[in-house]
């Protein structure tokens, strides 16, 4: 019988363990199986297969009798067990970890564009009859992963991802609100917060940007070929989408009640509430006319604490505006 | 131009500020100008 298994990396006890847990009711269940197979079954070597049958061999319940032990033999390339009632179980899960299942696989099964439908439902099938009753409680949970957008786009730049061709967006930037034409290779398509984003490298800003579908007007798949240049790397999204560059301008706002929304609705590098509902928010951004247009629209309710090229340039447009309305001869100017 | 509520139609119109001017109704033209105001003492107190 041969040793223990030869291989690159040192396989963790714990997935070790998890896999030997997994193949002892597998195998009862299918006694007689090729040891082939059941490597290939398990995603291990036939030599790591023998490895764990060996292990298993001085396995069992506490006793140190030989009965008490697991009975395997796969001579002739054949395996059987025996003596392993005790461990003979399939995988169990709590109710509250089938729900999670459940809620997680209905999301998936909700994604846009999702290639393996038939296996998310296939599961999702045989998990909802196995919890009964139980699963009636997972619909009260509502997971949205932006399913409100379009999946032709998401479709479309899966498939240019999938063949390696040049996508040309109508893009619409927020900030600065107007749409954008550019070609760009794509790089993956992510799911952040519950939006969708293409990340690839443009064209016309020559680096790696973020998309979000949902403010894709138009997709393209060009027939240009959209590898991304080799030193294309994707972001690290673990600190969140929105990591604008130390070199934007750092804004400080104090917030009225009334205005509270904006520190939901803009990304924000920090929020800090004080009494009755006020709170100073501060965030980064390349651009500040989107910014201007919000604090006139605010009013009273919001201030520029930093920097104070800013606070001047809303309070020059206020007078300039307040100006125009009180000129007395406004209406005979208009009026013609 | 056509508008159905004056409150969300001044929010729109005075995020132009001084590019945009309503010459009537006047309501619409009060709101407005309530708005940029506001925006006027919150910023003048600033940087006072």
């Amino acid at each position: 019988v041969s040793a223990a298994a030869s291989g690159s990396a040192p396989e963790s006890a714990t997935s070790r363990l998890s896999r030997l847990l997994t193949m002892v009711p597998w195998l009862l269940h299918r006694q007689g199986v090729e040891i082939e197979e059941a490597a290939r079954e398990f995603g291990v070597s036939t030599a790591q297969m023998e490895a764990d049958l060996e292990l298993l061999f001085v396995c069992g319940t506490p006793g140190h009798m030989p009965d008490d032990l697991i009975e395997a033999e796969w001579e002739g390339g054949r395996v059987y067990l025996g003596n392993a009632d005790t461990i003979n179980r399939p995988l169990r899960l709590g109710v509250d970890e089938a729900l999670a299942l459940i809620v997680g696989l209905r999301a998936l099964a909700a994604v846009p564009g999702l290639g393996e439908r038939d296996a998310v439902d296939r599961a999702l099938a045989k998990l909802e009859s196995a919890t009964g009753s139980a699963s009636a409680a997972s619909a009260r949970i509502q997971v949205s992963i932006g399913g409100d957008v379009a999946a032709e786009s998401l479709a479309t730049a899966r498939t240019a991802l999938a063949q390696h061709r040049r996508l040309h967006l109508r893009y619409l930037v927020a900030a600065r609100d107007e749409a954008t034409e550019r070609d760009v290779d794509p790089m993956r398509v992510v799911n952040i917060d519950a939006h969708w984003y293409l990340e690839a490298w443009c064209h016309v800003a020559e680096g790696v940007r973020l998309f979000r579908f949902d403010r894709i007007e138009a997709i393209e798949v060009l027939d240009a070929d959209g590898t991304p240049p080799a030193d294309a790397r994707p972001r690290d999204l673990d600190a969140g989408v929105f990591t604008p560059s130390p070199s934007d301008l750092l804004v400080r706002l104090r917030l009225e009640p009334g205005a509270a929304w904006v520190s939901d609705y803009y990304p924000t590098e920090r929020v800090e509430w004080l009494a009755g509902g006020v709170s100073l928010v501060s965030l980064r951004t390349a651009d500040t006319a989107w910014l201007r247009r919000l604090l006139w629209r605010l009013g009273a309710q919001a201030t520029v604490l930093e920097p104070a090229s800013l606070a001047a340039e809303v309070r020059a447009g206020a007078q300039e505006a307040l100006r125009a309305y009180a000129a007395p001869d406004l209406t005979s100017l208009h009026g013609g | 131009v056509d508008f159905a509520d004056t409150e969300a139609f001044a929010d729109e119109i005075s995020s132009f500020g001084p590019d945009v001017l309503v010459e009537q109704p006047l309501q619409l033209r009060e709101a407005v100008v309530r708005r940029l105001e506001g925006a006027l003492a919150a910023h003048q107190e600033v940087t006072r």
